[in-house]
């Protein structure tokens, strides 16, 4: 540290001060760009709907109003959904990190036979898919249709993260399993006991990325459920946006609809429910997921 | 960090063991019960419909295939169909267009669905029951008319099945509109500000170019002003269709009886020239025609007061609605009034041969229940109830059989979330055009009704054409969604030519392209296709 | 003797292998399984005959493959989803390069610790919700373009979201403006690893700050480019990094902007699932599943010649 302290006394030239002022606006102009548009949405959701309508907000609301927001919180069905929603991440979450890198533990172990074969073939199932009709009749047979367990079982393992974590596991060295083998512990208490306190990084990482992924998924609620009563968060937000999606040559249709536009503004609203959470978790990762993700990717 | 870390832990693993907990049950049980349930059911019924009889209210899940339709079975009028009609809809909406098509893919449907996309796809023994063998097992005193069924047939998948599986609403013969009195079938029409007009000294406008000498007008005098709005995607610049011609989809060639495609037509030429002519005067923008849902921004300019003229008026109680937001902006003086079809408009081609339908699947629990209701909500008294609320409190039938509102109704409406809530005349699943128009022509002044009916008698209609279109799913019915899809990719380009060089290379394009879809083989079969149902239905 | 060794390996290693079998079993029924739904790109298949008719119905060879290439949109198609991809690589790649050059340069730790953590934010919202925001700022009324008209750069507003000269630049912005920030983070993570000594030799020798981050940053995170760029490669057709051409055509596109928006995938979607053409629907896609499994081998196959190492 007083290395650099020094060096920057000494040599404190034109070329650093432009460069610094260059690299400070880019870095604001960066920061700006991410930040402001959520700011503006909050702005908005919290501004009377016709009146955003007209534009011309930039910095606060000008005409005050929490009804956009009334209109959630009163309403029981989106409560449920938010629980439903809370409840499917947490616990597809948890599986998730388990089954992904138990897999990916066992895939690091250098001598294991056939390592090479497993891993063409989970790349494979990786890129190709047999579409969604085929997916949905498999879902159907095995009872998973309408089900709060459809979105767990389906997403518990993450094939991108089982290249991951075998890279990461790979790191351990392997005289931490041998010796605890001599002592008699099972491979399971091997991995519990032993292997998951230290790969914390990567665990936090699948977790972060899983949780986000569960959290912002509409699709397996809007084609794999249709009990109104296990609809998620992203679907119900989705369902607002879409009150104004007309099947363009639908002429009767845009008709009937006439009478029923949700206001911008009641958009915003839902999206900053949606949103929320997020944000407020994902910086106390942080330290997590950029170790977690840079075993991915810097391969020495 | 650490620590934080494992009470997170903790935390997540307490929260899913509750969850899991306390989901599991339901949802384990929900999917188990409503499988084998479902299968089971199907089963029982067929074989012991004698128990049914008497049973009280049954419990039945609709499945509305509309994503913008957001109203829920509540209300007085829902309450009152369910006491006659013996069910009580659990209503889940749509919310993508491809959630129904994904579902009929897997067979896997909700017990009742209201639809108007997937008629095509629906009307097979294979996913839904037939409402004549319904019909006849469980004695139901209804009798659809014939060409009703016919139109429903004619959806079928299976061209030789006998059966038919849905009566598609909105639909009237000619002879019904004859009758009716002081209403006009579904087409579109301008608003415009009569404010303004008054302004320039209300010029005349009785022919399409005296309009057009207004809006230039308009514009020179409020340069600011985005002259036209004809933002509504799906009723885009409709009015001017019906002007021009171009009204519908399909229409006879000067012989009476080739069919062509609309775009096809020299009148279709015309029609795009002058479009393209008024966006290259300045009279309306681009964004307009890039506008391909309706999110409330094109209708919160008009209502500014940013535009002369402006669409998606298709009604008295549409303009209602727009004057009130109107005023509520710019004040009273300004207005909305509805611009009447001009006299040297030709000839408005209709072809409405209905719109959506009821379907009852094979999934359904209880498919007496079902047709039952159907049948209800089919007959005069189900149909008016749904749309006109109880006779006598709501309503009253005046001499001509046209239906007065009570003054409650009336004052309730000005408000339309109460409205739904405490009414809710939104489920017009079964009911007709003319019951619906009734419902918005109904209590009008005398004045605003004439603009609407002024040179309504240019209005023709040919169900023939709507009903000969191919179905969905079939090969003539690919090349039509082609086409449809070249529509869509290609229309703006018209509209928005620099030149007249530009238009014409555009339109040459475009004619190429329809070609290329097929759209010659498509109007030979819909000539063919129009000729045969004449003789069916006897037009 | 040497099947005595396999067998006695696998013994050892019997819990692993359980592990392992547990993942491949369940690969095989979520994702196996369902490809046998493929074949009915090449069969006269009706979307109501079910998952029977998978199996019944008619094989009818290349046909929809015939199809799809005399369709007049296929030339199309073909350019907007290759134009679209390279655009991506070419500007979303090098975007978080840069970012952690100047990131790293910064010497208030405060102040980059935060404006890191904000831009990693966009990386964790769903394109929907972008979507959403994106048309509150860009359409002609938005934030952007009053901004644009006010300095009096504009003097009409600019479509971004409607032009189809647009919407390539438009998309790939979004696309630098939701990712960048994060796949920073794995190319300052390498910047980091740097030894230090480098820096202080070439600073001895009279380098200047612009040039140490060229001869020096740059040539030291060469390997972790590659790899990211390898990365990029294989998943070119879907949008490089993010993987974003699909959820971008399918909530941008509008009947505008369709000459340039349109794509493989979006073409897919819609034929099958709105149109209800499921068998041609899955040949097209099919041809889009095998050009991407080629790019994949392909760049891991360049993975090996360059680094010495497969991704996979």
């Amino acid at each position: 540290m007083g290395k650099t302290a020094r060096r920057r006394k000494i040599r404190k030239s034109k070329e650093d001060w432009i460069l610094d002022c260059i690299i400070y606006l880019f870095a604001f102009l960066v920061f700006f760009m991410t930040i402001y548009p959520f700011y503006y949405v909050v702005v908005l959701s919290f501004n009377e709907g016709m009146d955003a309508n007209m534009g011309g907000i930039y910095w606060f609301p000008r005409k005050f109003t929490l009804e956009n927001y009334a209109k959630f919180f009163g309403d029981m069905t989106w409560i449920r959904a938010a629980m439903v929603t809370v409840a499917r991440t947490a616990l597809g979450t948890v599986c998730t990190l388990f089954f992904t890198s138990i897999v990916a533990y066992g895939m690091s172990f250098k001598e294991l036979v056939g390592r090479r074969a497993y891993m063409k073939y989970f790349i494979v199932c990786m890129y190709f898919s047999g579409g969604i009709i085929p997916y949905y009749m498999l879902l159907k047979t095995l009872g998973l249709l309408n089900s709060f367990w459809v979105y767990i079982i389906p997403s518990m393992l993450s094939i991108f993260y089982i290249t991951i974590g075998r890279g990461f596991y790979e790191g351990i060295p392997g005289s931490l399993r041998e010796s605890a083998l001599i002592d008699g512990a099972t491979e399971l208490q091997i991995f519990v006991r032993i292997i998951v306190p230290i790969s914390k990084p990567f665990l936090a990482t699948l977790a972060l990325f899983t949780s986000v992924g569960h959290w912002n998924n509409w699709y397996d609620s809007t084609f794999f459920v249709k009990d109104q009563e296990l609809v998620t968060l992203p679907y119900k937000m989705l369902a607002v946006i879409n009150t104004n999606t007309i099947t363009a040559n639908d002429m009767n249709a845009a008709g009937h609809a006439a009478s029923t536009t949700t206001s911008i503004s009641v958009q915003l609203a839902a999206l900053v429910i949606s949103v929320a959470p997020i944000i407020c978790v994902y910086p106390f990762l942080q330290k997590y997921f950029v170790t977690g993700l840079m075993i991915g990717a810097v391969k020495e | 960090m650490k620590r934080i870390l494992a009470i997170m832990l903790a935390a997540i693993m307490i929260i899913s063991m509750t969850a899991c907990g306390g989901n599991d049950n339901s949802a384990a049980q929900g999917s188990s019960e409503e499988n084998t349930d479902a299968e089971a059911s199907v089963e029982e019924s067929e074989s012991s419909d004698v128990e049914t009889a008497d049973k009280g209210i049954v419990d039945m899940e609709l499945y509305i295939d509309f994503t913008w339709f957001s109203y829920d079975w509540v209300g007085v009028i829902p309450e009152t169909l369910t006491e006659n009609g013996g069910v009580n809809f659990k209503v889940a909406h749509s919310v993508k267009d491809e959630q129904l098509g994904t579902w009929i893919a897997s067979g896997d449907l909700p017990e009742i669905i209201w639809t108007s996309n997937e008629i095509d796809r629906l009307c097979t023994s294979d996913l839904c029951y037939s409402y004549d063998e319904l019909i006849e097992k469980y004695n139901i005193d209804w009798e659809p008319s014939s060409d009703r069924v016919a139109i429903a047939r004619s959806h079928n998948v299976k061209e030789d099945d006998e059966h038919f599986y849905t009566i598609i609403q909105n639909y009237n013969t000619n002879d019904e509109w004859h009758e009716a009195n002081g209403v006009v079938p579904q087409i579109g029409t301008f608003d415009y500000r009569k404010d303004i007009w008054e302004e320039i000294g209300s010029p005349s406008m009785n022919t399409i170019e005296e309009i057009h000498d207004v809006l230039l007008t308009v514009h020179e005098k409020y340069p600011e002003m985005d002259v036209i709005n004809a933002a509504s995607p799906a009723w885009r610049f409709s009015a001017l269709y019906a002007w021009f011609g171009c009204n519908n989809e399909f229409c006879y060639a000067e012989d009476g009886k080739t069919v062509q495609y609309r775009d096809t037509t020299p009148e279709f030429h015309e029609l795009a020239k002058f479009i393209n002519q008024l966006y290259r005067e300045g009279l309306f923008s681009e964004e307009n025609v890039s506008i391909t849902q309706e999110d409330g921004q094109a209708d919160a300019k008009a209502y500014a007061g940013e535009n002369f003229l402006y669409d998606t008026n298709l009604r008295p109680t549409h303009l209602e609605k727009h004057n009130t937001e109107l005023k509520a902006q710019c004040g009273d003086d300004a207005e909305f009034a509805c611009l009447s079809i001009p006299d040297d408009a030709k000839d408005i081609v209709r072809a409405n041969s209905g719109w959506a339908g009821v379907f009852i699947t094979k999934n359904c629990k209880d498919p007496e229940a079902a047709i039952r209701m159907i049948a209800y909500l089919n007959s005069e008294e189900g149909r008016r109830l749904a749309l006109w609320g109880r006779e006598g409190i709501d309503y009253t039938l005046n001499e001509e059989g046209v239906p007065q509102f009570s003054e409650e109704w009336q004052e309730a409406r000005q408000d339309s979330d109460q409205f739904h809530l405490d009414y809710n005349n939104e489920f017009y699943m079964c009911t007709t055009e003319l019951d619906e128009a009734y419902t918005y022509y109904a209590g009008q002044p005398s004045e605003v009704l004439d603009t609407y009916t002024k040179n309504s008698d240019k209005i023709v209609n040919y169900p023939e054409l709507g009903i000969a279109l191919p179905t969905s799913t079939s090969d003539m019915g690919v090349i039509r969604a082609e086409i449809d899809n070249a529509r869509s990719n290609n229309i703006a380009k018209l509209y928005l030519a620099a030149s007249d060089e530009e238009f014409e290379a555009a339109y040459e394009t475009y004619m190429e392209i329809l070609k290329q879809c097929g759209v010659d083989e498509l109007s030979e079969y819909m000539t063919e296709t129009v000729e045969q149902v004449k003789v069916d239905f006897g037009f | 003797m040497k099947k005595e060794n396999l067998k006695r390996r696998i013994k050892q290693q019997r819990a692993l292998q359980v592990f392992v079998w547990l993942g491949i079993l369940y690969c095989f029924i979520f994702n196996i399984i369902p490809m046998f739904g493929l074949i009915i790109g090449f069969k006269d298949y009706s979307i109501t005959s079910g998952i029977k008719g998978i199996f019944t119905s008619e094989w009818v060879g290349l046909k929809y493959f015939q199809q799809f290439i005399g369709n007049y949109q296929f030339g199309k198609l073909v350019r907007n989803t290759v134009v679209l991809s390279l655009l991506k690589l070419v500007f979303t790649f090098p975007a978080p390069i840069l970012f952690a050059l100047i990131l790293n340069d910064m010497k208030a730790l405060g102040v980059k610790k935060i404006v890191q953590t904000a831009s990693y934010l966009p990386h964790f919202i769903s394109w929907v919700i972008v979507s959403c925001i994106a048309s509150q700022f860009l359409s002609q009324g938005g934030v952007i373009n009053s901004f644009l008209m006010s300095i009096g750069l504009v003097k009409e507003p600019v479509k971004f979201l409607t032009a189809p000269e647009y919407f390539w630049g438009t998309m790939v912005t979004l696309d630098v403006w939701k990712e960048m920030g994060w796949w920073t983070i794995i190319f300052l993570a390498a910047i980091t690893g740097i030894n230090s000594d480098y820096y202080e030799a070439a600073q001895i020798d009279g380098a200047s700050r612009l040039q140490r981050t060229i001869y020096i940053t740059l040539p030291c995170i060469k390997s972790t480019i590659v790899v990211v760029l390898i990365m990029t490669l294989g998943n070119l057709f879907g949008g490089g990094l993010s993987g974003s051409n699909f959820e971008q055509s399918y909530l941008f596109g509008n009947s505008v902007n369709a000459d340039t928006s349109q794509i493989i995938q979006t073409y897919v979607f819609d034929v099958g699932l709105s149109k209800g053409r499921y068998a041609y629907a899955t040949a097209v896609g099919l041809i889009q599943s095998v050009l991407s499994v080629i790019m994949i081998m392909g760049s891991n196959f360049a993975a090996k010649k360059i680094s010495g190492d497969s991704l996979y």
